[in-house]
């Protein structure tokens, strides 16, 4: 009796060993993220001091690029005319907050593992109803206007084609939470 | 004969003290590492180009060609001046300047002694100061944290 229970118990043991085994034979084939293609977590020098992931790094250059299409755009000046608006010396600027939470969001969206975007999401950040400081909803053009700045400060930072496309359609995704008219 | 029982080297009173005096430097150190988590959970790290400043010169008219290109090179070649960007056909343009080097009216300054048409910079109302792009972030709970934080602990 002993004995069956013990081959019993051993059969059990190995189906269970080789279905774990089976599993770690096959590689795991998983896409590259877009973060991961702008650069990823390699550790480069930031030009404004200290190290800094390579995506993150990337992204920032593309978000800072597009912040001055954007401001230079009479269609968007309605939705981010506080950029524009000059604080003491010694505070940190509209541009530079922006531009650091704008690159956080573009991080998290983009598939960055070790940034976070601590602020509104988008459907309550783009309702006046429910975010006081949007004076008026978005408009579809006003929103194809925000990516073509976006592309536009891609472009400027030469980033690759079928990456600014990859861009373009993760903001795509974000329209119907944007533009609620 | 009966012992009378050993005296304690140590009063009760005494004890009592020693006792209050422990819980009271473990309540500090426990009080200090609780600060200490805070303050490093709280630290917020420096946002990168902190002092640099957006501005924008509005022109009358959309730009030729020729007379952007001139505009820009004298912009950008006005000290604190880091980067610009001109929308011809909308005839603005923007650029950034660093606070602790340069004020804006100065960037106009040599803007208009190139252009050949009126510029002015770009003021922003109240009103206008109001609404944002909302990705600033400054409504969240965890950044109205963060601010109060930071205004107790200028870490």
């Amino acid at each position: 009796m002993n004995t069956r229970l013990l081959i019993l118990l051993l059969g059990m043991a190995c189906l269970t060993f080789t279905a774990c085994d089976n599993d770690d034979d096959e590689p795991m084939m998983t896409e590259d993220t877009l973060y991961q293609k702008l650069g990823g977590t390699t550790m480069v020098t930031d030009p404004a001091g200290g190290m800094v992931e390579q995506g993150r790094l990337g992204l920032r250059s593309v978000v800072d690029s597009s912040i001055f299409v954007i401001a230079a755009d009479p269609v968007l000046s309605p939705y981010f005319a506080p950029l524009l608006a000059e604080v003491g010396n010694g505070n940190t600027t509209n541009l530079a907050i922006l531009s650091e939470n704008l690159t956080d969001f573009f991080c998290v969206a983009t598939g960055a593992e070790n940034y976070t975007y601590d602020g509104m999401d988008m459907v309550s950040a783009h309702d006046p109803a429910q975010n006081p400081r949007m004076a008026e909803k978005s408009t579809d053009a006003a929103y194809d206007a925000f990516i073509a700045a976006v592309a536009e400060g891609a472009m400027q930072n030469n980033v690759p084609e079928d990456l600014i496309g990859e861009v373009g359609a993760l903001l795509e995704t974000l329209r119907a939470d944007v533009v609620q008219q | 004969m009966i012992r009378s029982p050993e005296k304690p080297r140590t009063s009760f009173k005494s004890n009592m003290a020693n006792s209050s005096k422990r819980n009271l430097l473990i309540g500090g150190a426990l009080l200090l590492g609780i600060i200490a988590f805070v303050a490093l959970a709280l630290r917020q790290d420096p946002v990168p180009n902190a002092q640099v400043q957006l501005s924008r010169i509005d022109f009358e008219a959309p730009l030729e060609k020729q007379e952007a290109k001139a505009i820009q090179r004298a912009v950008m070649n006005t000290a604190g001046v880091k980067h610009c960007y001109l929308n011809a056909e909308a005839g603005t343009l923007t650029f950034s300047y660093d606070l602790r080097e340069q004020q804006n009216e100065v960037v106009l300054a040599a803007v208009q002694q190139t252009a050949a048409i009126d510029a002015r910079l770009y003021q922003v109302s109240e009103s206008a100061k109001a609404s944002s792009c909302p990705v600033t972030g400054a409504g969240s709970p965890v950044k109205k944290v963060l601010a109060f934080a930071s205004q107790i602990w200028p870490f």
